[in-house]
């Protein structure tokens, strides 16, 4: 599902966000990425995204090597993968209904579907009764929530989730990963970084560790 | 789409308010320029229409030169009321004329055997102002050749500086609406330039959840286009009643010089051209600001450019 081979992402000044980054994550996996704050997280599922583009190397991501994709082809993948933002990225002058449908409005699908597949993934995250609200009007850990959501509403091959229980209470925290837990169970490969170390110890998943752009550990 | 302008104009009332403002003066700004500069031309049209020439008959003129004069004249498709001027009748005119002023003259026998016989006539309407000079000298090259013309006149000196006022002023016209017409364009895709630049952050989270180019740009297109149509037609308004007001101050105070009559608005063709040039404008800014952040990187053009 996921293999990066020699990644290096420079920044101008040059500061090396990655470097020489080798990753294969297979088809239905649920993997932890842990690290330091500026540790390279952020960057590395950015690249995995397709949000940003890789200084070098190769990267293959759901059978589009994202290296060498095409404009025409970066709307395809990106429906086929689904990503929680650490910053949420929901629009706010959108309802929180219609913030979790856009995956399905630009993918062309009926009304009706819709209707019932938003109103399927709100319940499992606890916001039904949120979704004719705007994201200014909710709390941190409902827009959170929702941009769960978001990433899961059109089932989605592979998950690329920032922190997504950063915002969130221990309870709410735990009832989110088993949501994630479940969609893992159903096929899709889950990718997950986190600050929080008790949840990895308690999940017992591989564990990626990513250190100054590099990955210096794979616990299995 | 409609949803999609509904939305914008709810959460972005102030910005698009003052886009719509700017549009409005810049489209405004365009039909008044169109209405004075067609106006002016018709007026000086007006004028073009009053011009007079004479082809004045020599005294050994016969009937037979002065009948192949007329029809050379009828012929030619360049005249207009051609009107043969005896001997008699402008020895009348010129009594009627010169009565109260010198009434002496009158009495002079052999200075009004001088008054010879003529004709006089207008150009075609069909021949445009610019053209007027260039055809009366081709008239009088034509007819001063001719058996029994004694001279031709239209008065080549006034109608020379009246040809170079009218080819100035028209090549200054065009110049100018050109000028404001790019200025217009200018402000106006900056207008609407800023007004999607500011919602960059919507066109990055529809990318980044996989809308194609022709979802997030076709909304922002039919936005451009309403706002530029919208902008005209209410411009379009607004000129109307800045235009109707200052009929109604020429036909009252300044009624001597007869001109509120002889003016009038901008024609529904141009009105079509404005209204058409708008929509595309609008809709051709929006396209151009849109595809330059709609690259399918937008997201990560912003980390680069510090949004």
């Amino acid at each position: 599902m996921i293999n990066l081979s020699h990644i290096y992402k420079t920044y101008t000044g040059p500061v090396h966000a990655l470097k020489n980054v080798d990753l294969k994550i297979d088809k239905g996996e649920f993997v932890f990425l842990t690290g330091p704050s500026g540790a390279g997280k952020t960057t590395l599922f950015k690249m995995l995204s397709a949000y940003d583009r890789a200084s070098s190397g190769s990267i293959d991501v759901a059978g589009y090597n994202l290296m060498g994709i095409t404009p025409k082809d970066i709307p395809h993948f990106r429906r086929r993968i689904g990503v929680i933002y650490q910053d949420f990225k929901l629009l706010k002058d959108r309802t929180i209904f219609e913030n979790v449908a856009m995956p399905l409005i630009v993918r062309g699908d009926r009304p009706q579907q819709i209707q019932r597949r938003v109103s399927e993934v709100l319940e499992n995250v606890g916001l039904f009764s949120k979704a004719q609200q705007l994201p200014d009007f909710i709390s941190g850990g409902e827009q959170q929530r929702t941009a769960i959501a978001r990433a899961l509403v059109h089932q989605p091959g592979l998950l690329i989730a920032d922190e997504p229980t950063g915002n969130l209470d221990p309870e709410l925290s735990e009832d989110i990963m088993d949501l994630l837990d479940r969609v893992c169970a159903q096929g899709t490969t889950v990718f997950v970084a986190t600050h929080d170390h008790d949840m990895v110890k308690r999940r017992k998943r591989r564990t990626l560790q990513i250190k100054d752009g590099q990955i210096v550990g794979d616990l299995r | 789409m409609i949803n999609h302008v509904i939305k914008t104009w709810k959460h972005h009332a102030s910005l698009q308010l003052a886009t719509l403002v700017v549009l409005i003066a810049g489209f405004t700004v365009i039909t008044g320029v169109l209405t004075v500069s067609n106006n002016l031309y018709r007026i000086l049209t007006l004028w073009g229409e009053s011009m007079q020439m004479s082809v004045y008959l020599s005294e050994t003129a016969t009937i037979e030169n002065t009948s192949a004069i007329e029809k050379f004249l009828g012929d030619s498709g360049k005249v207009d009321k051609v009107r043969l001027v005896t001997k008699d009748e402008a020895l009348n005119q010129f009594r009627d004329q010169m009565a109260s002023y010198a009434p002496d003259i009158l009495k002079d026998k052999d200075l009004l055997r001088f008054i010879p016989a003529s004709f006089q006539f207008g150009l075609n309407k069909n021949i445009s102002i610019q053209d007027q000079l260039k055809v009366m000298q081709e008239i009088t090259a034509s007819v001063s050749g001719m058996a029994g013309v004694e001279e031709v006149s239209y008065g080549q000196d006034w109608v020379k500086s009246y040809g170079a006022i009218v080819n100035t002023l028209a090549w200054m016209g065009a110049a100018f609406v050109l000028v404001i017409l790019l200025s217009a364009a200018f402000v106006m895709s900056n207008s609407i330039h800023s007004s999607i630049e500011q919602r960059r952050e919507e066109i990055e989270v529809l990318e980044l959840i996989g809308a194609t180019r022709a979802h997030i740009r076709l909304p922002y297109i039919f936005e451009g286009a309403l706002l530029g149509g919208t902008s005209s037609v209410l411009a379009l308004g607004f000129s109307y009643g800045l235009f109707s007001a200052t009929k109604n101050y020429l036909s009252g105070q300044i009624a001597f010089l007869q001109l509120a009559g002889h003016i009038e608005f901008i024609q529904p063709g141009f009105i079509l051209m404005v209204v058409g040039f708008a929509i595309g404008i609008g809709a051709l800014a929006s396209y151009l600001c849109v595809r330059r952040i709609n690259d399918g990187w937008a997201a990560s053009q912003s980390l680069i450019e510090g949004h």
